[in-house]
């Protein structure tokens, strides 16, 4: 085996400082009062992960938010360095990361600038660049703007600039870090096709996502990470089944099976995972027909639904008013909707993202909106903002405040809609049987 | 297809733990070091002639002072084997310590000079912090290279920084280096419409004040004072405004340390090579018109001009690393440094003479910062004379310290600064 990046044993160990303070003063006050004192807290991104990846290896890491992805995605761009263990990479192997685009841009400096700026910043001579430049310029289609300062571009633009960098780079060890999140669809097919392309070269992708379709379609391999350690390496499709396990074990702290049988056996104590998601999508096709939809509403519809109900909302509305958007990338960000939407729905959004994802996806949605839409969100209850413990919502699933399914309070949500410019209610009377209520966003007038 | 089981020990946090010293290597090394910067003290004081009156007495003193700087470090636990995290300035601490405990034992003995003390302090504690400096990343560099050779064709990236590596990379960085100066420099003139004319304004501006409030209003009479004057402030305009920026350099820029693996010593010294720029820019503009309008002779000492240049640029470059790397663990450096340096702009012979300072003081003042320099410009281009030995050798120490300092405090934590950014 050509091995091209190889882990050894690795564990990346934070610092969490509470009460941290970079100001002298605070830790002079730290020395007499307790109230100021700092107090550290171990933590273990990564715990002994060992891994060898070949080239020409496309490896999906999977694993919930802070399982240590990310962190091992930048101990491979020696961002960070290992706290023990070591993590070797092939000796003159370029490493190109998409761990976030257009990083390092100045937006005073034009287009070219930025380019001949960012090249040097991954290490090119400037010769280099000259040779490369070509082909960053048309790889990206902004052949008219490239002389204007990128504070005038659109932040499609301003992607579409990093992303030709990155891809025009030719590593030969590419990482991803979740790029299908931002962008408008143009993009990431883009995307998609450039990382199809690097793969039928032979090189080396680590891609990190929560969506399993993109990992699904570009990955041969997969690698579970929870808390930091290494839990599966192998068949993508094994991987995510582990990973599903994994996130809806039926209780939180469960520990992590230590070996294949028992992930079997948990697999199959939990027959078909996305049921409950696929009902709620009809449940609130319903709710919606109730609250008075009209076929000639515009809707734009997110999150898991089956093709049932897709069909229903699809036969309902007139022709090319119905707008599905079923991938994770649809949360963050509407690129490329120009008309504005009646009614939007994001059914098993809420309880599956983590907070801010779900604050830019109330931001996003609340533009797209005509001034008199709305926008229908499942959600489960927290009654009592000070609470973080594990909720049993009534049909008997747990949901959590730090971790899939979300409990969020009501004053949090009420909050980001303030502050985007809309009201949030509950629609009474909402039970839903599968525990969630539901939400009603709507732009103020 | 497989699944991976744990054992249940967690992982070994093999912290890098520098390899120090043995202490009594150690201690010789401070002894010697110690002893040398009390004479050269002595000399730097007293310069030639009266130096012979007071041999004796710093003969007989040294051991004294020299012991009680040994004792001080020894009680502060510097030669600890394994001594925490504020071993640096322990190692400092002690050094002042041992000099004011010397001091004030010393107190009211004749032919004793109480500056010296002072200078001692400080030329020690650059050269303790130094050694120690060199010491450390020579360990770690040795302690690599034994990993290295069994890995074979794979290579640790975040491992290419030992001290012949950083030289390596600064310069496989160059372009970047180069990129990141004209950005700055791009940037600062864009839009305006005098542009770099603006980089001039500023210094003269100050002159045109100094030179009012002095000659008209103290009613100091200089002869070509304004000549005098641009000497020290266009090369105190350079080192301010480069510490000042250097602050930021590194912290201002998180989503790159955070995205981009790149040597991070690159970022102050942009920074200061930017300043250094317009500084070269300024000086060929108002050096010969200075010349010419003066009528000033060119003379050989003016060849020294880029010898002092260089060690001007390095000794920056020392303060804007150890600045840049300060800031990252206290905010409140930035703040230090605008205080520190509106002291500082007085201390330095740079409105008044050096020659016309009170004899006991002109120690002290040649020990500011940026003092030798500045009077090496004078020394070179207004005096027209060859610059004294102890010019040379306050100028060539703090360049040569602050550089190994700096570059030192940079490679040892440069690790830490993306997670403390």
């Amino acid at each position: 085996m050509n091995t091209v990046i190889e882990a050894r044993n690795v564990s990346k160990h934070f610092l969490l400082r509470h009460n941290a303070s970079v100001e002298l003063k605070v830790r002079f006050l730290g020395l007499l009062s307790p109230r100021h004192r700092q107090s550290i807290e171990e933590f273990w991104a990564l715990k002994n992960v060992s891994l060898q990846i070949a080239r020409g290896e496309a490896v999906g890491l999977i694993g919930r938010n802070g399982s240590g992805k990310s962190t091992f995605l930048k101990l491979i761009a020696a961002i960070h360095r290992p706290t023990s263990g070591r993590l070797l990479v092939a000796r003159d192997s370029r490493i190109s990361s998409m761990i976030e685009l257009g990083v390092g841009f100045h937006p005073e400096l034009t287009g070219r600038e930025n380019v001949y700026l960012n090249t040097a910043i991954h290490g090119l001579t400037r010769q280099e660049t000259d040779a490369i430049y070509g082909d960053i310029v048309s790889y990206s289609g902004l052949e008219h703007f490239i002389d204007v300062p990128i504070k005038n571009f659109s932040s499609g633009m301003y992607m579409r600039l990093g992303f030709a960098i990155a891809a025009v780079l030719a590593p030969d060890i590419l990482l991803l870090d979740e790029i299908f999140a931002v962008g408008d669809a143009d993009f990431q097919q883009r995307c998609v096709q450039t990382i199809m392309g690097f793969l039928d070269q032979g090189k080396t992708i680590v891609f990190v996502s929560h969506a399993a379709e993109a990992v699904r379609a570009i990955c041969q391999r997969a690698c579970v990470l929870n808390q930091g350690e290494l839990v599966f390496d192998g068949d993508v499709d094994e991987g995510l089944h582990f990973y599903d396990a994994l996130l809806h074990p039926g209780g939180h702290n469960q520990a992590v099976p230590a070996s294949h049988t028992a992930a079997a056996a948990q697999i199959e104590t939990q027959p078909g995972s996305d049921t409950r998601r696929e009902d709620s999508a009809a449940w609130m096709f319903d709710r919606v027909a109730q609250a008075g939809l009209q076929p000639s509403d515009r809707v734009l519809h997110f999150g898991n639904a089956d093709p049932a109900t897709i069909e229903r909302w699809r036969s309902f509305l007139e022709e090319n008013h119905y707008v599905p958007l079923f991938d994770d990338a649809s949360v963050f960000g509407l690129g490329g909707q120009t008309e504005l939407f009646d009614v939007a729905i994001a059914d098993s959004v809420f309880p599956f993202r983590p907070f801010n994802a779900v604050a830019r996806c109330i931001a996003s949605v609340v533009r797209t909106l005509k001034p008199n839409g709305r926008f229908y969100a499942t959600w489960f209850e927290n009654p009592d903002p000070a609470n973080f413990e594990p909720i049993v919502q009534p049909n008997g699933i747990t949901s959590f405040s730090d971790s899939e399914p979300y409990h969020y309070p009501f004053g949090l949500i009420a909050n980001v809609c303030e502050s985007v410019g809309a009201v949030v209610e509950r629609v009474p009377g909402t039970g839903h049987p599968a525990g969630e209520s539901l939400l009603v966003i709507s732009p103020r007038r | 297809m497989s699944v991976i089981a744990h054992d249940a020990a967690g992982p070994v946090a093999a912290a890098v733990v520098p390899v120090r010293p043995s202490w009594l290597l150690a201690v010789s090394l401070d002894a010697i070091l110690g002893v040398s910067t009390y004479m050269v003290s002595y000399w730097l004081r007293f310069d030639s002639e009266r130096l012979p009156a007071f041999l004796p007495g710093a003969w007989s003193t040294v051991p004294l002072v020299a012991g009680a700087q040994i004792l001080a470090l020894v009680a502060l636990q510097a030669y600890a084997p394994r001594p925490r995290a504020s071993w640096l300035s322990r190692v400092v601490a002690g050094i002042v310590l041992g000099a004011a405990a010397s001091a004030l034992l010393l107190r009211g003995v004749q032919g004793i000079s109480r500056m010296a003390f002072a200078a001692d302090a400080l030329l020690l504690s650059i050269g303790a912090v130094g050694w120690r400096g060199i010491w450390v990343l020579r360990a770690r560099a040795r302690a690599r290279t034994v990993t290295r050779a069994s890995v074979g064709e794979l290579v640790d990236r975040a491992e290419d920084m030992t001290l012949g590596g950083v030289v390596v990379s600064l310069y496989r960085y160059r372009s970047l280096l180069k990129s990141l100066v004209l950005k700055d420099l791009k940037l600062k003139y864009r839009g305006s419409v005098f542009g770099f004319l603006w980089s001039l304004a500023n210094p003269l501006l100050m002159i045109v004040v100094y030179t009012l409030a002095f000659t008209f209003i103290l009613g100091v009479r200089t002869e070509m004072f304004v000549f005098y004057l641009m000497l020290g402030q266009l090369s105190w305009t350079f080192f301010a405004s480069s510490t000042m920026m250097s602050t930021g350099s590194i912290v201002d820029n998180t989503a790159l340390l955070r995205t981009v693996q790149f040597p991070r010593a690159i970022l102050p010294i942009a920074t200061v090579l930017f300043n250094f720029a317009q500084y070269l820019l300024t000086v060929a503009v108002f050096l010969p018109i200075m010349l010419v309008w003066y009528r000033v002779p060119l003379v050989e000492p003016m060849l020294l001009f880029p010898v002092v240049l260089v060690l001007h640029v390095a000794f920056t470059i020392g303060i804007a690393l150890i600045l840049a790397t300060a800031t990252v663990f206290f905010r409140d450096v930035r703040h230090l440094v605008e205080v520190a340096l509106a002291v500082l702009f007085w201390t330095t012979p740079i409105v008044y003479e050096l020659g016309r300072v009170p004899e006991r003081l002109r120690l002290l003042i040649l020990l500011s910062p940026m003092s030798p320099f500045v009077v090496a410009y004078q020394k070179l281009f207004f005096f027209r004379e060859w610059p004294d030995a102890t010019v040379w050798l306050v100028a060539v120490t703090y360049a040569v310290g602050a550089f190994v300092i700096g570059g030192a405090l940079v490679l040892a934590f440069e690790d830490r600064f993306t997670e403390l950014v």
